[in-house]
């Protein structure tokens, strides 16, 4: 059983790493983390289907209440995965201003680069613009009379700032 | 119910990280050595896995690894994350409902949003200053190496 739920949660994550793969591919930029939601769903559902052809194969011997256990330690195994994945991958290498500063330097090549070659092409005017189409494009944003204005009420990146306060609370800095 | 036993041993850990760091805190300490205090579950869970209280010792010792890193990552993300320009350009609208383009430009400087990163990377040892131009240590091409892998491998553009 203990070996089953690490091997079903460990291939429901895998199964997720090489569709993610094929996905971002195909889809626009700003609609990766729509599909991230999505195929981590999908995957979700196919951790269950593993477990169901396990039990199904006669491969683990335990009651139902044992095996619907080990179903829901698989879920939080993967859950945690993506998680991890998600905030620790995918939202530092997407996002990342400092990142996209030290990949312009890194391909400036050995004589560097002057940093105001940097500000020419990546600026304030850049960055503000690139997070406000991306809002535009999720809808989280409209513009109405050449003004934007805030479409929702409760976003992703509102919820996003909520749960940083608690953590600035709880870990305050010097 | 070793899932249990795993998610309240963390918890308690948690807290004692909680009550570390603002400890510190108080006495002028930032460390991210705090995060050490989570070893202490470790010694716990052995010490169940000894009295046979865990029916799942592989899965109870991932499933703790994996919450201490997702404890360690969020606890990190007030200091590596910051408030982003995403968040303060939405939080911005609590305050003026409307906003045009250059309202929004107007809460950002080209200085704290790029000026402060690249002192930041020069005092991480990932970039270095030789005469007016940039570039970058050999720390900081083994990073900006792995940011092209993931772009390459995930054919990305970052989009920050």
């Amino acid at each position: 059983m203990d070996t089953w739920i690490l091997v079903t949660s460990g291939a429901s994550f895998v199964l997720l790493f090489l569709l993610l793969l094929a996905v971002f591919r195909m889809v626009h930029a700003y609609d990766a983390p729509v599909w991230y939601i999505r195929m981590t769903g999908f995957c979700g559902v196919c951790c269950l289907g593993l477990w169901w052809v396990v039990v199904f194969l006669g491969w683990v011997h335990e009651t139902p209440q044992i095996i619907a256990m080990g179903v829901i330690a698989s879920l939080l195994l993967y859950g945690l995965l993506t998680i991890l994945f998600l905030f620790g991958v995918f939202g530092v290498f997407e996002a990342s201003i400092t990142l996209h500063i030290l990949t312009k330097i890194a391909l400036s090549g050995k004589e560097g680069i002057h940093p105001n070659a940097i500000l020419s092409s990546y600026n304030r005017n850049t960055i503000v613009k690139r997070r406000i189409d991306r809002f535009l494009w999720s809808g989280e944003l409209l513009v109405v009379g050449g003004r934007y204005r805030l479409s929702k009420r409760l976003s992703y990146f509102m919820m996003r700032e909520r749960f940083l306060n608690i953590l600035r609370w709880m870990f305050p800095t010097l | 119910m070793s899932l249990i036993l795993v998610t309240c041993v963390f918890f308690s850990v948690f807290i004692l990280h909680v009550a570390v760091h603002g400890y510190l805190i108080a006495r002028g300490i930032l460390t991210i050595k705090s995060t050490a205090v989570y070893v202490i579950g470790f010694f716990v869970l052995w010490i169940f896995h000894t009295f046979g209280l865990l029916s799942l010792p592989l899965t109870s010792v991932v499933y703790y690894v994996l919450l201490v890193l997702v404890g360690v990552m969020f606890y990190l993300t007030p200091y590596l994350g910051g408030e982003t320009p995403a968040s303060m350009i939405l939080g911005s609208f609590g305050k003026k409902r409307q906003q045009t383009f250059r309202d929004l430009m107007g809460l950002f400087t080209n200085t704290g949003l790029i000026w402060k990163r690249i002192e930041d990377l020069q005092m991480a040892g990932l970039i270095q200053k030789q005469g007016t131009h940039y570039s970058v240590t050999g720390k900081g091409k083994m990073a900006a190496l792995l940011v092209l892998f993931y772009q390459k491998l995930f054919h990305r553009q970052l989009v920050g």
